[in-house]
């Protein structure tokens, strides 16, 4: 681990020398030159966080193959991809845009909207950090037995991140992800051949299941269905439009990089999430009846299992878990990026239209290094309202959906329409989520449908019939 | 093809990826899957060889800018 989080520090160190210039464009977009092996390989490890390699196979473990529904969730991004990427890249070699501000200013012509969209941007991506520290804290201390404890695990990695992030950028955020990546697919199909072996494969372990879990061949019912459709909308709207992944449709060398990049994308999630889903079925046949923090920790128990029977498989144990650490860093690097390009450029670049591109580089490591500092306390001291918040960042952050989706391809949208229909979907989402809490009786998921769903249909709808009955004048 | 019949092909595929016909207990299995699982991996496989090829034929059609 000694040697992993140094190297990591070392390609910080190689991305600072290998600098061209001193601007945001080279620090936050490797200077727009990604080739294909780097922008797969950090285009996966961002797109697939510590919650795959833990909460996949325990998800696995307690839904069974209902959770099989959970590779399409993954597909259904790379999906949405199509959509806006291809003109959305051509866009950003044109005009330079460094972040997903950069486009809503220059298409919309509204600072009230893309600070707008830049705050919605900012607390659904710190939500994402702060998750993933909290998991990143947890992993080190059950690795290290609680020799290295949960509070210093979460400092140590987190200096280790913003170490390098600070001195390369993107440049080596994308060479670390691109080592993470290469880990995280070696563990995802390692650990699943290795417990197929062991456990005598696929139809081995329905034999099992289908005599101790006979539920688990009932299709699911009619409300489990409209949730995984539902939930598919949200991930395919949320997660595709994460900041992170928009810079690295920017970063790319060339159309043709990102179209490969795609195409292969699109397949990972059958080695990564099914995978991983199939591991927390054979566990749930070897293993049954764990609770929910047991079935969390499958992977390790079926591992050890394995050990008792083969030696070398401790090897496979220290994968998983360097597999593990190597997911959420990738993710938390990628993100802390994110939102240092957000404010440097959508917000601290506003109040200082003058700053040269170094004074706003320079701002920009030190904004890392202010928020890594609070997230880092957050992750251990995490107030109750900051936690319900980490939970709905899918939801609010898929309202952003709307300015990118219709906003690249309807060029009579005017950005009114795209500002009143994300405060509406903001507004349906929250008293949903929020509506138990001031004593009303509205469920979280009304119809067996998430809220920032119902959102996002409000959303959507306030922008089509504002845009045909108001006939907003027409601005490209 | 136009975007719209595009967009419109994923979407069809992505819903028909939920079992939603298979509403009864089935307890036979094709190569170790519940028989309305193993038809949710096929369309989701499906689901991704028709987007890839959606991305080589028509990314240029999504690109198309007129500003």
């Amino acid at each position: 681990m000694g040697v992993y989080l140094v190297s990591l520090i070392l390609i910080g160190v190689a991305g600072r020398f290998a600098r061209k210039e001193n601007s945001l464009s080279d620090f936050y977009l490797s200077g727009r030159g990604m080739g294909l092996f780097v922008l797969f390989l950090t285009l996966y490890a961002t797109q697939y966080s510590g919650n795959t390699l833990i909460g996949m196979a325990g998800k696995g473990y307690r839904q069974g193959y209902a959770f099989l529904v959970s590779v399409i969730f993954m597909m259904s991004v790379i999906g949405a991809y199509l959509i806006y990427a291809p003109k959305l890249h051509h866009r950003s070699k044109k005009h330079g845009y460094i972040t997903v501000g950069d486009y809503v200013q220059h298409r919309f012509g509204s600072p009230v909207l893309t600070v707008f969209i830049t705050i919605v941007c900012i607390v659904a991506v710190g939500s994402y950090i702060l998750t993933n520290l909290k998991a990143i804290g947890y992993i080190v201390e059950v690795s290290t037995g609680g020799r290295v404890t949960f509070v210093q695990g979460i400092i140590a990695l987190s200096l280790v991140m913003v170490i390098y992030e600070t001195l390369g950028g993107m440049r080596s955020v994308a060479w670390t992800d691109a080592i993470q990546g290469i880990l995280l697919i070696a563990g995802c199909i390692f650990i699943f051949c290795g417990i197929e072996y062991q456990y005598g494969g696929i139809s081995t372990v329905a034999e099992t299941l289908v005599i101790s879990r006979p539920d688990l061949w009932h299709s699911p019912d009619i409300e489990q269905k409209r949730l995984w459709l539902s939930t598919i909308i949200i991930i395919m709207f949320g997660i595709s439009i994460y900041p992170q992944a928009i810079q690295r449709i920017y970063a790319a060398k060339d159309a043709k990089t990102l179209r490969r990049s795609f195409q292969i994308m699109i397949f990972m999630p059958i080695v990564t999430t099914f995978f991983l889903v199939m591991v927390g079925i054979v566990g749930l046949a070897r293993f049954p009846g764990l609770d929910k923090q047991g079935s969390e920790e499958i992977t390790l128990l079926l591992l050890n299992d394995m050990s008792v029977h083969i030696p070398g498989v401790k090897y496979f144990i220290i994968l998983f878990l360097s597999a593990a650490v190597a997911a959420i860093m990738s993710t938390v690097d990628s993100a802390l990026l994110a939102i240092s390009s957000l404010f440097t450029q959508d917000i601290y670049k506003r109040i200082r239209p003058g700053a040269s591109q170094s004074n706003l580089t320079g701002t920009g490591k030190i904004f890392s290094w202010v928020l890594m500092a609070c997230m880092a306390y957050f992750a251990v001291n995490l107030p109750q309202t900051i936690w319900r918040l980490t939970e709905i960042k899918l939801e609010i952050l898929c309202q952003v959906a709307p300015a990118i989706f219709l906003g690249l391809h309807i060029k009579s949208l005017h950005g009114r329409s795209i500002l009143l229909g994300l405060s509406i979907g903001i507004c349906i989402t929250l008293f949903i989520m929020f509506s138990n809490s001031i004593g009303l009786s509205i469920e979280p998921k009304p119809w067996g449908v998430h809220a920032g769903v119902w959102g996002l249909a409000a959303n959507f709808s306030t922008v089509g019939i504002t845009s045909i009955y108001k006939r907003m004048p027409v601005k490209c | 093809m136009t975007k719209l019949r595009v967009c419109l092909i994923s979407a069809i595929l992505i819903i028909a990826s939920v079992p939603w016909f298979f509403t009864e207990f089935m307890a036979g299995n094709i190569l170790g899957f519940p028989i309305w699982a193993f038809y949710s991996l096929c369309v989701t496989i499906l689901y991704a060889i028709v987007t890839a090829c959606f991305f080589q034929r028509y990314w240029s059609l999504f690109a198309d800018d007129e500003e």
